[in-house]
């Protein structure tokens, strides 16, 4: 293992470089270590094939230990040895491969998965990111912690407190943070789970994300910190001092490898290689137990066959290779409230469990652009979906996201805008208005006369 | 004209070596450097092009910037110089507290191979560098970038900033990222959003319209 004060020297004695030379080598390089390895995407074929798989995790090695990474603060390189990276992903490999979090009857040990693998994954149901206005907070958050099969919630942003608008790097950032933990923890005893993962704030500067963490508030049972590099291998001071913030308190870091396609990456192969080096990268500096793939393009959507294929072929490299217990999410275009949003969730589900998900984190709609977008009744189709098709044999399951993806392929340039929470849900009773249940229960139907084994 | 061509397709394909050569070797021999400009612009934007198409990526773009720089810098010095003609610029970043640069660094590649003078303030940039640097450089467009709804904050802070000190319509401001639409846009008082890099380019086309700024 490399100490991660090695990284903070290797910032400061690597190569000096523009960080427009470093994109152009990034770019240049990536395409040159695909062509090294047998990696397909196939159209036809979502779930990756092994040696595809292994080309991505090898192609992945190369990448990092070719490029480096690149300290903006420094405008340096940091550089690592072939061998250096192969031990971080091996070091890994022999670790224990569980993480534990949650207290109590809340406590869920997030394990290792494999492609095929009939254990369902663990389930989180939150907004991921998309934000929420102050007074439908608490509604909002239940409105997903409160289903039967969620085992923990997540980042959702408040948009502002009293008035006091949430912004990074000011006092309000910490005053909102703040206020989203103990909102969370109010909810989560509200709906008796008062254990569960709560996940982090919406707090960015290291400063505000290192106040939030203390007893009482978010800890090591209840949260991950998010470490991750910038697209493409890039970090700063900060990330460095949250890495090493964590260490010290042995909390988890939140590992997310989300390169984009169609920046300095090409295409789902390019983009996949860039992951498991990004995913590497992260392993490395923050000693990490647990991680996240998310796939995009520049178009922002998840839900198209090439980058529900970058997340399966990442997933699947991490899986045979890694064996990072791995997350990833469901984003949809359409906006909740159409049965387009639910197709879309289950088709990215159906992808990653039989990709050896670990951890599924339900996340917004469309595209995440506004607030309160989402809600729980999303969150419920991903997880009766997951479990539905956990252990399913991959051919079958190709099958079944072609045929999901059909139902939506034509939309995904003009989808349906759908409707915000409050209009999706009686926002006192925290329940789904009966015309939004029968949208959902449309979308299960059709889910299982496609081929989805609902229970 | 079969010089114009020539040396734009030398640099759509981006063969560094033969255009700089035929560029060189023409202003050398005493050709106009209007019309050998003019070869290179149409080959940057035929490189735009071939972005559009999907034929190139921002490899291309940043391999295509690079090399239009560097051409231009050897023809300018044998254009006649124009009175009273002010390129168009734009000053641009990411707010504080997004690291995310994607992005942005797309649009800065497309708005140089487009002939705008382009100021990246990079990352994680404090809002009032957005303000004191547009007035320092005399900046027709101010550009930023948010990717959380914390960072986007940010925006109407410059704004309100601007306005405070009475020179809010002397910029167009441009505003984007991945949580970004025009009612946000809108909202805020800014001048426009757009959905990727292409967009903004004519985006700031028409934004520049309608100002006295000229595009390179």
């Amino acid at each position: 293992m490399i100490p991660l004060t090695d990284f903070e020297r290797r910032s400061l004695t690597g190569p000096v470089m523009e960080e427009q030379e470093f994109d152009m080598s990034f770019a240049k390089k990536v395409r040159e270590v695909v062509k090294r390895y047998p990696i397909k995407f196939d159209r036809e074929q979502i779930i990756a094939d092994d040696e595809s798989a292994d080309g991505v995790f090898e192609g992945g090695v190369d990448l990092l230990a070719e490029v480096g990474m690149y300290n903006r603060d420094t405008q340096r390189v940091i550089q690592l040895t072939r061998d250096e990276v192969v031990q971080i992903a091996t070091d890994v490999w022999e670790g224990p491969r569980e993480v534990t979090f949650g207290r109590g009857k809340e406590e869920v040990a997030i394990t290792y998965r494999t492609a095929e693998d009939p254990r369902t994954p663990t389930i989180w149901m939150s907004t991921g990111g998309i934000p929420s206005t102050e007074e439908l907070y608490i509604p909002y958050v239940q409105s997903f912690l409160q289903e039967e099969l969620c085992q923990g919630t997540g980042d959702t942003p408040i948009l502002s407190v009293g008035g006091l608008e949430n912004k990074s790097e000011t006092p309000a950032e910490l005053v909102c943070a703040d206020t989203e933990i103990k909102l969370r923890m109010e909810v989560a005893r509200r709906v008796g789970k008062p254990g569960a993962y709560l996940g982090n704030s919406s707090a960015t500067s290291p400063q505000a994300v290192i106040a939030t963490c203390f007893e009482g508030g978010l800890d090591r049972y209840n949260a991950m910190i998010p470490i991750h590099l910038m697209p493409e291998l890039k970090l700063n001071w900060g990330r460095l001092v949250l890495g090493m913030f964590l260490e010290q308190r042995g909390m988890v870091p939140w590992i997310s490898a989300s390169s984009i396609m169609g920046a300095l990456c090409r295409n789902p192969e390019e983009t996949a290689v860039a992951q498991i080096a990004s995913l590497l990268a992260q392993l490395g500096y923050g000693h990490g137990t647990i991680a996240r793939v998310a796939g995009s393009g520049l178009d922002g959507v998840a839900s198209h066959r090439e980058t529900m294929g970058i997340c399966s072929l990442s997933a699947r490299a991490s899986e045979r290779h890694v064996g990072v217990p791995m997350g990833a999410w469901s984003l949809s275009v359409a906006g909740a409230g159409t049965e387009m949003a639910f197709y879309e969730k289950a088709a990215q589900t159906v992808t990653m469990v039989a990709s050896g998900a670990t951890w599924l984190s339900t996340m917004g709609c469309r595209k995440g652009v506004g607030a309160n977008l989402t809600s729980g009744l999303e969150g419920r189709l991903v997880a009766e979906t997951a479990i539905a098709v956990s252990g399913m044999k991959t051919a079958e399951t190709n099958e079944l996201i072609k045929k999901i993806h059909a139902t939506y392929a034509d939309q995904l340039g003009s989808p349906p805008q759908g409707k915000t929470f409050p209009e999706l849900y009686d926002v006192k009773e925290v329940q789904p208005t009966p015309e939004y249940l029968d949208v959902y229960k449309r979308a299960k139907d059709q889910l299982a006369t496609l081929g989805v084994p609902y229970r | 004209m079969e010089l114009v061509q020539e040396i734009a397709q030398a640099v759509s394909d981006l063969d560094n070596e033969k255009a700089e050569s035929l560029v060189n070797d023409s202003l050398a021999e005493g050709v106009d450097a209007k019309l050998v400009l003019d070869g290179v612009m149409v080959g940057i934007t035929q490189v735009g092009h071939r972005y559009e198409t999907g034929e190139y990526y921002m490899l291309e773009l940043m391999q295509a910037g690079v090399l239009g720089k560097k051409l231009i810098k050897e023809i300018t010095p044998h254009l006649p110089k124009v009175e009273g003609v002010k390129p168009a610029k734009v000053v641009i970043g990411s707010t504080k507290g997004d690291n995310h640069d994607i992005g942005k660094n797309l649009i800065i590649t497309q708005l140089q191979v487009s002939g705008y003078e382009v100021f990246d303030l990079g990352v994680d940039v404090p809002s009032i560098t957005f303000v004191n640097k547009a007035k320092e450089l005399e900046a027709d467009i101010i550009g930023m970038s948010a990717f959380m709804s914390t960072t986007m904050s940010h925006f109407s802070e410059v704004i309100n900033h601007l306005k405070d000190i009475g020179v809010r319509d002397q910029y167009k401001i441009i505003v984007g990222g991945g949580t970004t639409d025009t009612a946000f846009a809108e909202s805020i008082g800014a001048d426009g959003t757009a959905t990727d890099a292409v967009e903004v380019v004519k985006l700031c086309h028409r934004l520049i319209a309608e100002s006295e700024a000229v595009i390179a």
